[in-house]
C-alpha cells in the first residue's frame, strides 16, 4: 500500500458508499423507461450475441464527457443518432472544466479569418481590435500540417515535439480545424481574438483563441452571460459553474468579458443537453465488450457505479444541470452501443503505475494529476487505455510524455495536493482539497528553502517553478526557434543544428532532482516522498504571503510550529505520505542560515540571482510542494478517422478514441482533444448500425 | 508498507499456562513515542490475534505497583483479530525508564473472566528540552556599536518560561548582558517565550561566536543553549542609496529587498533604501514581490546613489499556468 496510513481517504469512503447502495437492483430504475429516455438512448433487456445481458442500448456510447467526448457526442447527435455519454465523475466536463479554455487550431480557421478581416463576433461582445497582423494569421491546412509534423523544430530542452507526430492523424487534424472551430461556435462557444499560439500548436502562425462569457445579471448560455457569482469572486470563491475563477478577458475580448474552460464546457454541455443527449454520470467504464477478445466488433461496455460523496455531510455530489441525466445506481451494468463506442476517458497522469512506464522515478503516489479534486480518485486513471489494451488495441506515442515540460512539472503553488490550479470554496469538490494553495510568483521562491522527505535541500529553489515555452508562435530563442515570427522557416535543418541547440538549450532538472531517490527511499518502490517548502514569519512579512484559510487548511499540507524540531515532527506525524522522519531538517536550516550569513550557497548556487534570507523568525512554516503530472501523451493508437487500431494496424470495428486517451500526437490540450472528438463524431455517423 | 518508525516498537510477553485450553495469546503493544517528555501524552495501542469468540475483552494497564491506570475494551478488527483504540496516557513526571504492565482480560462465552496474556509496556521519560532560537540579528554589526536581537525559548512540553533568566556569553567567555524572558508569548506561536536583547558589539572586527542559554529549571527541565555568530565589521564609511522602480511604470517599489552582502535593507514607501557600508566592491541584489530580481556590480569609494529598475513578473493570465 502506497499511502502511509489509510486516513480519511476519499477512495475508501466511495467504496463503502457503493456497497451501501448495492441493494439497488433493476427494479430501482424501473422509472427509467424507454419512453423516459426519449429518442436518445433506450433501456433494453435484449440479450447480446455473446450472452451478455445488456441493460441499456444506444447508437453511440461516449465514454467521458470531456474535451473529446462532448464534441463527438454532439456531432453524432446532430446526425440524428441516439447518444449516451457516461462519465465516472458526478458532473460533466472532465478536465476541460478546470482548463484555461485556450484552443489553438489554425490552418485558416474561422476565428483566424474573422480577425484577419478585422471583424468582430456576431453577438458584438468583442470590442478590442485584432491582436495580430493579418499575415501573422494567414495560412492553410497544408501549412498547418507541415508545422505540426515539422521534424526540425526542438524545444529548449532539446526535445522534438512535432517530429514524432503520426502523419495520418495530423493530416486529419489540420483538415478539421476549420470545421471544429465553426462547430464550437455553433454550440454556444465564444472565442476571443487570436492571441499567440497555445503550447505545441505549431510555430509559424498565431492560432490560439480563448473561450469567454460576458458578466451579466444572470447566467444564460444562450445569451452568453454569466453572473459574477458563477464566474467566481477573485480571491474568495469559485462556483459549481466554474471550479476555477474566470479571469478578466478585457484585453482579448473587451470590458466585462471573463475567460476560462467553464465558458467552453458549459457552452458545450448546454448544447448537448438541449439537443437531447443523455448523460449517465457516476458511471465508469471498466471493460470494453468485443465479440471475441481480440477480434470482431466492439459491442458495448461494462460500467460500474462510482458516486462521490461530500466528505463532511456524506451527501452524494450532483451535477450542476440534470436535464437528460439518467440516475442509474446499479453497481454494474452493460451498455450496448449499436454503432460505436468512443473512448474519451482522458489520460493516465493520475495512475502512478501507468506513468511509471514513462518516468519510473515519478511513481510517488503522493503526487497526482491536475484537477485531482474535481475529477476524484478515478480521474485520469488510464482506464480507457487499459480497457483498449485488453481487447487488442495498439498504443502510440509512448515516448512523447518526455517531449514537453507540461507533462510533469512543479506548479507555482504550495500547501495543496491539487497544486495545478487554485480552486476556491464554492465548488462541490473543494472539500476534497480544503486549501486553495499559496500561489507563487517566481520571485517568491527566494523566501523559502525546499526539502525532500528526509529534510534535505535538493535543488536551487529559484529554479523550481521555472518553465520554458514550447516551440510556438512567435518563436525566437525563448521558444527554441532561431527565427522570429514570419521569418521562421519550416523543416529547416538550421532549426536543430548543434550550434543553435547549444545557444538555446535550457533544461528543467529541478523536477528530476525533486523525484530523485534519497535516504528515505526504500525498496522496492524507492518512493522519493513528499517535498516541503520551509519558511518563516520573515517570509510572510517580506513577501506578503496569504497563509490564512482558504489558502491553507489543517489538511496535512500546511503546518506551523514554534520550532523547526516541532515542525519536522508535525509533518512526520500528520502528513499522509510522509513515511520517514525529516531527520535532516534542523541541520539543513542551520546550514542554510550559515550560507545566508556567508552570502553564498555552495550546495546549490543560490545567492547569485536573488537575495537569500535566513529562516529564523518564528513561527516556522512548512507547505507541501506537489509536482503534478498534467498532460498525458501516449495512449490508444488511432487513425485519421479516430478509429482505434489493433496490433496489425487494422481498425477495431466500432471503437473510436481521441484526446488524452489516444496517443501519437504531442500537441497539448484542448486543440488536440476537441478536433479528435469532432472527427470521430463525424466518422461514427458513417458506421452501419 | 512499513509503519512509521515511531510506531514500530512491538513487544510482547506471553504469560505461561494462563488458559485452561492451553491457548497462548500474543498481546502486542505499540508505544508512541518511545521517548516522551515528562508529563506529556503517550499513546498506546494493543492488538491480539485469537481464533476464539469472546463475549468481552479488555486490556488493563497497570503501573509498577500493579495499580490499574486505565482499562480499554478490545473490538474486532478483522478475522480473529482484536484491537483497542488509541489509549492516551500522561507520562509520569519522573525522568527515566518506566515499565507498565498490560494484561489481557477476557470474559468467555461462559461468563468467566481470565487474564489471558500480558506484556510489558516500556518507555523512557525525558526531561523537557529547551529549544532556543535567535532572530533579527543584524547581518553586519559595526565594531563597538550597540545592536539588538531577539531570543526565543520553547519548552518542548510547552511549559511557562516567563521570567526565566538567560545568559548571553561572548566569544571570549565573558557575560555580555543579563536578561530574562518576558511573560508574553511570541505572536503566532503556542508557547515561545522571548527576550529582546540589546548589547554592545565587540571592539574588534571579524566573526565572534556567542552563546545564549537557559539553565535547567528543575529535574524535569533540561538546560538549553544556542550559538550565534556575529559578523563584526569596521564602522561604515559610505552611504549607498538605492531606488527601486518598476521599469515600465517608473513607480517606486516599496519593501523591495536590497542585499549588498553582508549588508541588507528594505526600501521605504518611496522605493528608497540606504545602506551604510564600508568601501569596496559589491554585487547589489534587488528583489521585490512579483518582480524579477536584478543584480548589478558596483565599486563603492564614496557615497553613491543608484537606481534599480525591475521588470514585473509576467501577468498570471495567459501564462503557461492556465493551460
Amino acid at each position: 500500500m502506497a499511502r502511509k496510513r489509510s486516513g480519511k481517504s476519499e477512495d475508501r469512503k466511495e467504496t463503502k458508499a457503493v456497497s451501501r447502495r448495492n441493494f439497488l437492483t433493476h427494479g430501482a430504475v424501473a422509472g427509467v423507461s424507454a419512453a423516459a429516455l426519449g429518442s436518445s438512448a433506450a433501456e433494453t433487456s435484449a440479450q447480446g450475441a455473446d450472452g451478455i445481458k445488456w441493460d441499456y442500448e444506444t447508437d453511440v456510447l461516449v465514454v467521458g464527457s470531456g474535451a473529446s467526448g462532448l464534441p463527438c457526442a454532439i456531432r453524432a447527435r446532430d446526425a440524428g443518432l441516439r447518444v449516451l455519454v457516461i462519465d465516472q465523475n458526478f458532473d460533466v466536463g472532465g478536465k476541460m472544466l478546470h482548463s484555461g479554455g485556450q484552443i489553438a487550431l489554425g490552418g485558416g480557421d474561422p476565428v483566424q479569418l474573422r480577425d484577419i478581416a478585422g471583424q468582430g463576433d456576431k453577438e458584438g461582445f468583442i470590442k478590442v481590435a485584432p491582436l495580430h497582423k493579418p499575415q501573422d494569421m494567414t495560412e492553410d491546412p497544408d501549412f498547418l500540417f507541415r508545422d505540426i509534423t515539422d521534424w526540425s523544430v526542438l524545444n529548449v530542452g532539446g526535445h522534438a515535439p512535432y517530429r514524432y507526430n503520426e502523419r495520418e492523424m495530423h493530416r486529419a487534424w489540420a483538415d478539421n480545424c476549420y470545421g471544429t472551430r465553426q462547430f464550437l461556435m455553433d454550440n454556444y462557444v465564444r472565442f476571443s481574438r487570436i492571441t499567440g499560439t497555445h503550447s505545441t500548436g505549431g510555430v509559424s502562425r498565431a492560432r490560439r483563441a480563448i473561450t469567454f462569457l460576458m458578466l451579466g445579471d444572470k447566467t444564460d448560455i444562450k445569451a452568453g452571460t454569466v453572473t459574477q457569482r458563477d464566474a467566481g469572486i477573485d480571491g474568495k470563491s469559485s462556483s459549481h459553474f466554474a471550479p476555477r475563477i474566470m479571469a478578466d478577458a478585457s484585453k482579448i475580448v473587451g470590458p466585462k468579458a471573463v475567460w476560462n474552460g467553464a465558458a467552453l464546457t458549459r457552452g458545450l454541455e448546454f448544447s448537448a443537453r438541449e439537443k437531447g443527449i443523455r448523460f449517465m454520470l457516476n458511471r465508469r467504464m471498466t471493460e470494453l465488450v468485443r465479440e471475441q477478445q481480440f477480434s470482431g466488433r466492439v459491442l458495448g461496455v461494462k460500467a460500474s457505479y462510482t458516486p462521490r460523496f461530500e466528505p463532511d455531510t456524506g451527501a452524494r455530489l450532483e451535477s450542476l444541470w440534470n436535464n437528460g441525466n439518467i440516475d442509474e445506481r446499479r453497481a454494474t451494468i452493460h451498455i450496448r452501443a449499436k454503432m460505436a463506442v468512443f473512448v474519451g476517458s482522458g489520460g493516465h497522469g493520475a495512475n502512478p503505475q501507468f506513468r511509471s512506464m514513462f518516468y519510473p522515478a515519478f511513481n510517488e503516489p503522493a503526487f497526482v494529476s491536475s484537477a485531482w479534486a474535481l475529477l476524484g480518485p478515478l480521474g485520469q486513471d488510464a482506464s480507457g487505455i487499459i480497457a483498449g489494451m485488453r481487447i487488442g488495441a495498439n498504443l502510440a506515442g509512448m515516448q512523447q510524455n518526455l517531449g514537453i515540460t507540461q507533462s510533469f512539472h512543479i506548479p507555482p503553488r504550495l500547501a495543496t495536493r491539487d497544486a495545478y490550479t487554485d480552486m476556491h470554496p464554492g465548488h462541490p469538490t473543494f472539500p476534497f482539497r480544503r486549501s486553495t494553495g499559496i500561489s507563487m510568483g517566481t520571485s517568491s521562491y527566494e523566501h523559502l528553502i525546499a526539502v525532500n522527505q528526509v529534510g534535505k535541500r535538493f535543488y536551487n529553489e529559484m529554479d523550481l517553478a521555472k518553465r520554458y515555452d514550447s516551440p510556438v508562435w512567435p518563436g525566437g530563442p525563448r521558444n527554441g526557434v532561431p527565427k522570429h515570427s514570419l521569418e521562421q522557416v519550416q523543416c529547416d535543418w538550421r532549426n536543430c543544428h548543434p550550434s543553435w541547440v547549444k545557444q538555446m538549450y535550457n533544461s528543467y532538472p529541478a523536477l528530476d532532482a525533486a523525484v530523485a531517490m534519497n535516504e528515505g527511499s526504500q525498496a522496492p518502490h524507492y518512493y522519493s516522498g513528499p517535498l516541503w517548502a520551509i519558511f518563516d514569519k520573515g517570509t510572510i512579512e517580506r513577501d506578503a504571503w496569504n497563509i490564512n484559510p482558504p489558502f491553507t487548511a489543517d489538511n496535512g499540507y500546511f503546518f506551523s510550529a514554534d520550532t523547526i524540531e516541532e515542525l519536522a515532527r508535525k509533518i512526520y506525524t500528520r502528513h499522509e505520505f510522509q513515511r520517514v522522519p525529516l531527520a535532516h531538517l534542523k541541520e539543513t536550516v542551520r546550514k542554510w542560515n550559515a550560507f545566508v550569513d556567508g552570502g553564498a550557497d555552495p550546495d546549490f548556487g543560490r545567492g547569485k540571482d536573488a537575495p537569500m534570507h535566513k529562516i529564523d523568525k518564528p513561527p516556522f512554516y512548512a507547505a507541501a510542494i506537489c509536482p503534478v503530472w498534467h498532460d498525458s501523451y501516449g495512449g490508444l493508437r488511432i487513425n485519421g478517422k479516430g478509429q482505434v487500431l489493433d496490433m496489425e494496424g487494422a481498425a477495431i470495428p466500432g471503437l473510436y478514441s481521441g484526446g488524452e486517451a489516444s496517443g501519437g500526437g504531442n500537441q497539448h490540450g484542448l486543440g488536440r482533444a476537441l478536433v479528435h472528438g469532432y472527427i470521430a463524431g463525424g466518422a461514427i455517423t458513417q458506421e452501419r448500425a | 508498507m512499513r509503519p512509521p518508525e515511531h510506531l514500530s516498537s512491538e513487544r510482547f510477553v506471553s504469560l505461561p499456562a494462563l488458559s485452561e485450553s492451553e491457548m497462548k495469546l500474543d498481546l502486542i503493544c505499540t508505544v508512541s513515542p518511545e521517548e516522551v517528555d515528562s508529563g506529556a501524552d503517550i499513546t498506546l495501542k494493543f492488538c491480539v490475534t485469537c481464533p476464539r469468540e469472546w463475549r468481552e475483552s479488555s486490556v488493563s494497564i497497570r503501573n509498577h505497583e500493579e495499580a490499574e491506570l486505565v482499562r480499554a475494551g478490545l473490538r474486532k478488527s478483522g478475522d480473529e483479530a482484536y484491537e483497542t483504540d488509541d489509549i492516551v496516557l500522561a507520562a509520569p513526571r519522573i525522568v527515566g525508564e518506566h515499565v507498565y504492565r498490560a494484561v489481557l482480560v477476557v470474559t468467555d462465552k461462559g461468563g468467566s473472566a481470565q487474564e489471558q496474556a500480558a506484556t510489558d509496556v516500556r518507555f523512557v521519560v525525558k526531561p523537557h528540552a529547551a529549544l532556543l532560537n535567535v532572530w533579527d540579528l543584524p547581518s553586519a554589526i559595526p565594531a563597538g556599536e550597540r545592536f539588538k536581537f531577539t531570543v526565543g525559548v520553547k519548552c518542548t512540553a510547552g511549559c511557562d518560561l516567563g521570567g526565566q533568566p538567560l545568559h548571553v556569553v561572548r566569544g571570549d567567555g565573558s557575560q555580555a548582558c543579563a536578561v530574562s524572558l518576558g511573560r508574553a508569548i511570541w505572536p503566532g506561536t503556542e508557547a515561545l517565550y522571548f527576550a529582546e536583547i540589546e548589547t554592545e558589539a565587540p571592539a574588534s572586527t571579524g566573526d565572534d561566536r556567542w552563546e545564549v542559554g537557559i539553565a535547567a529549571l528543575d529535574c524535569e527541565h533540561a538546560a538549553g543553549s544556542v550559538s550565534l555568530t556575529l559578523r563584526v565589521v569596521s564602522p561604515p564609511d559610505c552611504v549607498v542609496t538605492i531606488e527601486a522602480l518598476d521599469r515600465e511604470t517608473q513607480k517606486p517599489i516599496e519593501n523591495a529587498r536590497v542585499v549588498m552582502h553582508p549588508y541588507r535593507a528594505a526600501t521605504d514607501a518611496n522605493g528608497v533604501a540606504r545602506l551604510r557600508v564600508t568601501k569596496g566592491e559589491y554585487d547589489i541584489l534587488v528583489s521585490g514581490s512579483k518582480y524579477i530580481p536584478a543584480t548589478t556590480s558596483v565599486t563603492v569609494a564614496a557615497d553613491l546613489a543608484t537606481r534599480a529598475e525591475l521588470d514585473a513578473e509576467p501577468p498570471a493570465d495567459l501564462q503557461d499556468e492556465a493551460w
